[in-house]
């Protein structure tokens, strides 16, 4: 796809004092069973372009399917900039372009490959989803299923007014199954979300795990609810994930805080958030997960950030236009879900890492608590974050006992990290998960964990 | 767009006897303040094409792209994938008289600039004037976009629509507390001072309204007063999840075999409106050439019928309510329009009488999250208020609920005479029901 001279033509046209124009290519194969059938199975192909355009501080952008005349979407983004910037009534005089220095690089970068999805046929693919749904159908007391499989292939050419050109390409592979059983109006389910960069094997020997959702949604049936309150819980590394990105991530972001002075007060380096064992870190530089890249959306080499260090706020994540505003390194978080949308500051992989405790240090001495594996979801507003299990078990004298309806925690930042009072050395990864941000959803991301345990935190009744 | 969509009909139709093509073109232009300032602006053009086909075998194939170049490669792969595609439980529709119905207005996409980034800065301005250290977002977009539907049988129909929307958040921080509110509207024509000062009002009521935080109760048997909004996110997904035809061809649907029968409080009826006209939902047929109509799903608490597109009509043994929906790169599938709940006998203003203790809940974190199949809901309140003695007494943090639908909907205290818009999209009273169990942290459990 070399669209090198197109684009840098292009962009000699510009004169803004930054433009970036993307140009991206993308397939996508999608299967779905519901029920015992196949429901759905296409095969989606997409081309488009972005340009960004930066005057005086303001933004304009035009995202295109229409690849021709590349030199007028440049004219367009950015007259409409210095429209903007020009302000209504003058309001925005003074303003200027900021953003952190990036060492323009030229380079392309060949997609991570372990088992190609793309080599393997329809039939193949088709034929397994088949045979794991026959085996949640094979569990007694089953009243429906969802199967959905995906793999995608996207390549884009980047190129910056300040001489950067990347190409850069990624194969995404996602799986969710679930099954669900219903006793006149109770309907439970059960089920798991997995994901992998650039390998259909993580879609390949799921047999076991697609039976043991199929026999827990039928359990759930029999399960008690919770009533809700405060309670000791343990999360699994999957579900501490979901924690960390939720209650720790979002606030992370450096788009929450550059134009914030008030949250700028709260979220200051060297804030400690909690005991020396919280130690948490995001990177698209750790290689190989389903947030991993070389390059983020405005061309800036992933790295590694430490967030928070022995339980203190030690960094967060940026673009060029954060980074520069808060005087702080750029750290390659500024990502777009598609040629459609701007660059805006996400996470990659969001980790906490190992502490020193094993799963059994966490058990003991919990007489009356919770154990919650698994995600379902989650969601942030500011300090206030939410997320819900897959799982719950109950605790009692320190032992895992029977499993009751899976429940939803909510808590709230500056107080559930000092209830984070132990973590254990036993770090997991999962790669089932999407966030959503701005309207971009569902953009890929990993998380990894060991266990931890939270004490007093608020979980709903079911 | 129509010259592809034909020249493509006519290759799968050769090819492979039964098809259909969907190609859809819009261009939406933003404005966006951040921080209290203009800060983006910009616009997104798009364009695609999709095929769906019926092969020899009675099965689906489909395929779609926004690639101008790869139309002509949609004929031979659609027929690959229809090799093992679900089977067709339907054929594509003849042609129909479509109802007429007004979808779309110059003036949404005549409105400028200037004039959005004019009220864009009154909107913050009125939020400064009486909080000037809130920090407001606003967005603007306006949006043309033309649909064009053809198929083998002999639909041939296109419809234009427009919208204009304006969305708003403002962020107060004290201390630790960050409150965040936000309300927005769509239209069909261009925004206005009405809408804005609507919107504005609201959200000055709320932030005047959460300056003190209070200690929430705890429990089951508390009357929990839902807004408009508040309804809509925690009542309407568990509710309409029951109608979906998807859910009711799986055999997952709580409703399966009770259509008929009483399942909420008698004074509830809800429906689904396509043909309101001028509503950002209104259109003369759905994605698959079906005529569009009103469908009732409660009336008088009694359940009627769910909202199937083809599929999942032919599925049921049914015939498809004209609820099929969808995107360039998705098949159709059942979805809603304009929803509607009839008002009740208590004055707007009068549904705080007589709460000795309540909650009012106006915009949920996390909903969705829990067993939406079964009718469960759950979320924490990202905007919740005490009442005490039939007034708002503060905010209340840090406090979930949770309930079932068919329950919390059968225990209902009052519903209040006017519906009032929600997102341009929803027409829905204020109700209060005290089937909701309520689990704060700031109270004992």
């Amino acid at each position: 796809m070399s669209y090198q001279s197109q684009i840098e033509d292009a962009l000699t046209a510009n004169n803004a004092d930054y433009c970036e124009i993307r140009i991206e290519e993308s397939d996508s194969t999608r299967l779905t069973y519901r029920g015992k059938s196949l429901d759905d199975i296409n095969i989606t192909s997409g081309k488009g372009g972005a340009v960004r355009a930066c005057v005086n501080g303001s933004w304009g952008f035009a995202s295109f399917n229409d690849l021709e005349d590349l030199n007028s979407r440049v004219k367009d983004a950015t007259e409409q900039a210095r429209s903007l910037a020009s302000g209504y009534k003058g309001e925005l005089e003074g303003e200027s372009t900021m953003l952190a220095e990036v060492e323009p690089h030229t380079d392309i970068v060949e997609p991570v490959i372990v088992k190609d999805p793309r080599r393997i046929s329809l039939q193949e693919k088709t034929k397994l989803a088949d045979h794991y749904n026959h085996i949640v159908w094979s569990q007694p007391g089953i009243a429906s299923s969802d199967i959905i499989y995906g793999d995608n292939s996207r390549k884009v050419a980047f190129a910056n007014s300040d001489g950067t050109y990347v190409e850069q390409e990624v194969i995404h592979v996602i799986c969710r199954i679930s099954a669900q059983a219903r006793e006149g109006s109770d309907v439970q389910q059960a089920g798991f979300s997995i994901g992998a960069l650039g390998d259909y094997g993580v879609f390949e020997d799921l047999d076991d795990q697609v039976s043991q959702a199929a026999k827990r949604a039928v359990g759930l049936l029999k399960a008690k609810p919770l009533k809700g309150g405060q309670r000791t819980v343990i999360l699994d590394p999957v579900l501490a994930g979901v924690f960390v990105h939720e209650a720790f991530g979002h606030l992370s972001e450096a788009d929450n805080v550059y134009e914030n002075e008030k949250l700028k007060e709260l979220m200051y380096m060297g804030r400690k958030f909690g005991g020396e064992h919280l130690n948490f870190t995001d990177g698209a530089a750790q290689p190989g997960m389903r947030g991993s890249y070389k390059y983020d959306d405005e061309g800036t080499p992933a790295a590694l950030t430490p967030l928070v260090r022995d339980g203190v706020l030690v960094g967060r994540l940026h673009s060029r236009e954060t980074a520069a505003k808060t005087g702080e390194a750029p750290t390659g978080n500024a990502r777009a879900i598609s040629y459609r949308f701007p660059p805006i500051v996400r996470m990659t992989n969001t980790f906490i890492e190992n502490g020193e405790a094993t799963f059994d240090d966490l058990l003991e001495g919990v007489e009356d608590g919770v154990y919650v594996k698994n995600w379902y979801g989650g969601m942030t507003q500011h300090e206030m974050f939410t997320f819900s299990s897959g799982e719950a078990y109950m605790i009692r004298n320190g032992e895992v006992q029977e499993a009751v309806r899976p429940v939803m925690l909510s808590g709230n930042l500056f107080e559930t990290l000092e209830n984070v009072d132990a973590v254990a050395n036993d770090r997991g990864f999962n790669q089932g998960g999407g966030c959503g941000k701005g309207g971009q959803m569902p953009l890929p991301v990993g998380t990894g964990s060991p266990h931890i345990r939270i004490r007093n935190c608020l979980i709903s009744g079911a | 767009m129509t010259n592809h969509s034909e020249q493509l009909l006519d290759l799968a139709t050769t090819a492979h006897g039964n098809a259909e093509v969907f190609a859809e073109t819009s261009e939406r232009h933003h404005v966006e303040f951040e921080a209290n300032r203009p800060k983006n602006i910009g616009q997104r053009q798009s364009s695609g094409i999709a095929l769906r086909i019926i092969n020899k075998n009675g099965r689906i194939g489909f395929s779609s792209t926004s690639d101008n170049d790869k139309i002509d490669e949609l004929v031979d792969r659609t027929g690959v994938l229809s090799e093992y595609g679900a089977e067709a439980k339907f054929q594509f529709p003849i042609a129909s008289d479509y109802p007429s119905v007004a979808t779309s207005d110059s003036s949404a996409v005549d409105i400028t600039d200037d004039e959005l980034l004019a009220f864009g800065r009154s909107a913050i301005d009125a939020i400064l004037s009486e909080f000037p250290d809130a920090l407001c977002s606003a967005e603007f977009s306006k949006s043309s976009g033309q649909q064009h539907l053809i198929n083998s049988a002999g639909v041939n129909a296109a419809h234009n629509h427009t919208s204009c929307s304006f969305y708003m958040g403002v962020e107060l921080i004290r201390g630790t507390d960050m409150l965040s509110v936000w309300d927005g509207t769509v239209t069909t024509v261009a925004i206005n001072e009405s809408n804005l000062e609507r919107i504005v009002s609201g959200l000055l009521t709320k932030l005047r309204n959460s300056q003190k935080i209070v200690e929430a109760p705890s429990g089951k048997d508390i009357p929990v007063l839902f807004s408009p909004v508040g309804f809509n996110g925690t009542f309407l997904p568990p509710l309409l999840s029951g109608f979906n035809g998807k859910n009711v061809a799986t055999g997952s649907s709580p409703l399966i075999g009770r259509w008929g029968e009483k399942m909420l409080d008698q004074r509830i009826s809800i429906s689904d409106d396509p043909l309101r006209p001028m509503t950002p939902a209104s259109r003369p047929m759905d994605d698959e050439g079906i005529p569009s109509r009103r469908l009732n799903f409660v009336s008088n608490g009694v359940v009627g019928e769910p909202f199937l597109d083809l599929q999942t009509a032919g599925e049921t043994d049914k015939t498809s309510t004209g609820s099929g929906m969808r995107s360039i790169n998705t098949t159709p599938s059942p979805s809603t329009s304009f929803i509607t709940m009839a008002g009740g006998e208590t004055p707007n203003d009068a549904m705080f009488n007589d709460i000795k203790q309540g909650i009012l809940v106006e915009q949920l974190l996390g909903a969705g999250q829990g067993n939406e199949l079964g009718g469960d809901f759950r979320a924490n309140l990202s905007l919740g208020f005490l009442i005490e003695n039939g007034e708002v007494v503060g905010r209340v943090k840090d406090t979930m609920i949770s309930g079932n639908v068919y329950e919390a909907l059968n225990e209902i205290e009052a519903i209040s005479e006017k519906p009032e818009p929600v997102w341009g999209t929803r027409l829905l009273p204020w109700v209060r029901t005290r089937g909701v169990e309520i689990a704060s942290s700031s109270s004992p459990s």
